[in-house]
C-alpha cells in the first residue's frame, strides 16, 4: 500500500492547524468581548471560509498567490513557490480551518470570568501577563478543542487544496485526493482502506474533543 | 480643593451611566465604610472607578495623598499602580492555581525566599495551612473568602474593596468573617470599602455608611445614624423601619419636636429641621416593647394594640398589631426575641400595651 498520501496529509493538516492557530488565536483575542462595526466585519470575514465553497476560496488563493500576482512572483523569485506545492496545500487547508479555531478560541476566551482578569490587574499584573497567566490557561481546553477541529477539517480538505496545490502524487496528493484518484481508476480496495482510516481519525478526534469538555459551543 | 489627610480615601465621582448620571462624593479613613443601596444604584460603578477598572467622566480620587485620578489634571493611574485590593462577589479566585499560588500571585517578583515567607505569613494569618496546596474548588466557602482576603492583603494595598463579602456564607461563617475583616482593618489601619444591598450585612460590617440610590448620594453618616434616622421613608423601609405613618408636626424647637399622632401629642427629644405640617414618621419594629394592659411609665408612649398574628422569622419573631383607640386603625409591627415571649404569653386576639420611647420615633426630613 502506498503510504505517501497519508504522510502528506498528516504533514499538511498539522502545519495547517498550527498556521490557523497562529492567525486565529490573536484574531479571537482581538474579537472577544468586543462589539463594534469593525469587530463584526472582521468576524464575518474570518468566518467566511466556513460558508464559502472551498473551490471559491481556492480560486481566490490561486489568483492572489499565483505567479502572476506580485506576492506570488516575489515568492517565486525567492525560490519558495506556493502554488502546486505542499506549502500551497498548507495555506489552502489553514484558511479553510481558520473559522473553526477562531470561533472555538473566541468562545473559550469569552467564557473566562472577567472578574478574574480585573483582580489580576489590581494585583499589579500587566495586560500581557493577565493574558498569559489567567486568560489563556483558563481558555486552553476550548482552544485545544478548536485546534483538533481545525486539524480534522484540514485533514479532509479537498476543493481548495486541489485548486491551489493540484493533485501531484507524492507531492501534493493528500488522502482525500488519493481517494478520488483511486475511485476514478476503479481501485476500490485502496479507496476503502483510506476512507476507513479517515473515518477512524475523525471519530477519535471527536471523542477526544468531548473529553476536553468545554469551549466548542459554536460548532 | 480640600486638604487630603494622609490616611484617607477621598473620592468625588461623576459617571454618565446608561440610565442616570452617577454623582458621589465621600471619604473613608481607617474604618469599615459600607456603600449601601439597592441593586442597580451605581455601587459597582463606584467600586470599579476606585479600582481603576472604569474611568469616570469627571472627578478626583486620592488615596493617602496620592492622586489616583483627576479629570482636571488628566491623571488616571491604571489599576496596576493604584495599590487598591479588590475582592469581587464570587471572590475571583483563580481556579487553575492552588490556594498558595493564588496568594502569591499579587506579590512583586522579588526574591523567591522573600516571596515564600510572605505567602506563608498570610497562609498562617488566615488559617489556610492545611489548604495551601488545594485548588479553590476543593476548599469551603469560608476558606475561599479568606484566600481572597489573603491574596488582596499580601500585595500590601492601601485600600480594600469588597463586593458583598458575606452574601454566599452561612450565619456562622458570617460572624467569623465579620471579625476577620474588622481585625484586618484595625491591624493594618486600612480603610475597607464594602458594597452591599443587604441591610443585615451593612449593619454587621459598617462603621460608616454611604447610601446611594439611582446614582445619587442620599445619606452619609455613622451606622447608627443611618439605621435610626434614615433620610427618606423608602430608605427606612429598606433598612427595616417597617412602621411608617403620617403625623402632624406641631412645632420644632432647639432640642425638641412636638408631633400629633394617633390621637395624642408626643414630645420628641431632638430637633428636626422640618416645618410644621404633614410629616412622615418611622418606628423600628425592634424598638417597641410589648407590655400588659397597664399605665406606661412616664416618658414612654403607650399604644393599645390587638395582636393579630405572630410570625416566627428565624432568630426572632414578628408580631403584627392593630392599633385601636382614638385615631384611625393602624398596623404596627413589633420584632421581638423568641423565648422571651413566654413571659407574658402572647396570644393572638388579645390586647397589649405597646411601649415606644419618644426618641425612637423618627421624623423624616421634608423632601
Amino acid at each position: 500500500m502506498n503510504l505517501a498520501p497519508m504522510l502528506i496529509s498528516l504533514r499538511v493538516a498539522s502545519l495547517a492547524a498550527l498556521l490557523a492557530l497562529a492567525i486565529g488565536l490573536p484574531l479571537a483575542t482581538l474579537l472577544a468581548r468586543r462589539v463594534s462595526f469593525w469587530s463584526r466585519l472582521l468576524d464575518a470575514i474570518a468566518t467566511l471560509p466556513l460558508v464559502l465553497p472551498p473551490t471559491v476560496l481556492g480560486y481566490y488563493l490561486l489568483v492572489s498567490l499565483g505567479a502572476r500576482s506580485p506576492f506570488g512572483a516575489t515568492l517565486e523569485n525567492l525560490g519558495l513557490p506556493l502554488v502546486f506545492t505542499w506549502r500551497g496545500a498548507v495555506i489552502a487547508a489553514s484558511f479553510v480551518a481558520l473559522p473553526l479555531i477562531t470561533q472555538s478560541a473566541r468562545a473559550a476566551l469569552e467564557s473566562v470570568d472577567a472578574d478574574l482578569e480585573d483582580v489580576a490587574r489590581t494585583l499589579g499584573h500587566s495586560e500581557l501577563s493577565v493574558f498569559f497567566t489567567i486568560r489563556l490557561p483558563l481558555a486552553w481546553r476550548g482552544i485545544l478543542a478548536g485546534i483538533v477541529l481545525a486539524f480534522a477539517r484540514a485533514l479532509g480538505e479537498f476543493g481548495a487544496t486541489l485548486l491551489v496545490a493540484g493533485n501531484i502524487p507524492g507531492s501534493t496528493q493528500t488522502m482525500p485526493l488519493a481517494i478520488y484518484d483511486a475511485v476514478q481508476r476503479g481501485d476500490q480496495a485502496m479507496a476503502n482502506i483510506m476512507a476507513l482510516v479517515l473515518t477512524s481519525v475523525a471519530l477519535i478526534m471527536l471523542i477526544s474533543i468531548r473529553r476536553f469538555g468545554q469551549g466548542i459551543g459554536h460548532e | 480643593m480640600s486638604e487630603y489627610s494622609p490616611t484617607c480615601l477621598e473620592a468625588d465621582l461623576h459617571v454618565e451611566l446608561d440610565d442616570f448620571p452617577l454623582n458621589a462624593s465621600f471619604s473613608a479613613c481607617q474604618e469599615l465604610l459600607v456603600l449601601f443601596g439597592p441593586s442597580g444604584a451605581g455601587k459597582s460603578t463606584i467600586l470599579r472607578s476606585l479600582a481603576g477598572l472604569l474611568t469616570p467622566n469627571e472627578g478626583r480620587i486620592a488615596l493617602n495623598g496620592r492622586v489616583l485620578f483627576d479629570s482636571g489634571l488628566g491623571i488616571n493611574l491604571p489599576p496596576q499602580a493604584r495599590r487598591i485590593g479588590y475582592v469581587p462577589q464570587q471572590y475571583g479566585l483563580f481556579p487553575h492555581m492552588s490556594i498558595a499560588e493564588n496568594i502569591a500571585y499579587g506579590l512583586p517578583g522579588d526574591q523567591r525566599s522573600q516571596r515564600a515567607s510572605r505567602v506563608k505569613k498570610w497562609i498562617d494569618l488566615m488559617r489556610l495551612a492545611d489548604q495551601a496546596d488545594r485548588k479553590p474548588a476543593e476548599v469551603s466557602g469560608g476558606q475561599q473568602q479568606r484566600t481572597a482576603l489573603a491574596r488582596a492583603m499580601a500585595s500590601g494595598p492601601e485600600l480594600l474593596l469588597m463586593d458583598e463579602p458575606l452574601a454566599a456564607l452561612d450565619e456562622e461563617l458570617r460572624t467569623h468573617l465579620r471579625e476577620e475583616i474588622r481585625n484586618l482593618s484595625q491591624t493594618f489601619s486600612l480603610p475597607i470599602l464594602i458594597v452591599t444591598h443587604d441591610p443585615l450585612e451593612a449593619y454587621s460590617l459598617a462603621d460608616h455608611m454611604v447610601v446611594i440610590d439611582r446614582g445619587r448620594l442620599i445619606q452619609e453618616g455613622s451606622r447608627e445614624s443611618v439605621f435610626r434616622k434614615p433620610a427618606t421613608a423608602a430608605l427606612g423601609r429598606l433598612l427595616g423601619m417597617s412602621n411608617i405613618f403620617e403625623a402632624q408636626l406641631i412645632s420644632s424647637g432647639a432640642a425638641t419636636t412636638t408631633i400629633e399622632w394617633h390621637g395624642s401629642e408626643i414630645k420628641l427629644p431632638y430637633a428636626s429641621n422640618t416645618a410644621p405640617g404633614l410629616v412622615t414618621i418611622g418606628i423600628r419594629p425592634d424598638e417597641i416593647e410589648v407590655g400588659q394592659r397597664e399605665k406606661p411609665e412616664a416618658g414612654t408612649v403607650g399604644l393599645l394594640g390587638r395582636l393579630l398574628e405572630v410570625m416566627p422569622t428565624g432568630y426572632d419573631q414578628l408580631l403584627r398589631f392593630k392599633l385601636g383607640g382614638r385615631g384611625a386603625d393602624l398596623m404596627m409591627e413589633v420584632r421581638m426575641a423568641r423565648g422571651v415571649s413566654t413571659e407574658p404569653r402572647l396570644q393572638a386576639g388579645r390586647e397589649y400595651m405597646l411601649l415606644v420611647r419618644p426618641e425612637s420615633i423618627h421624623v423624616f426630613p421634608a423632601r
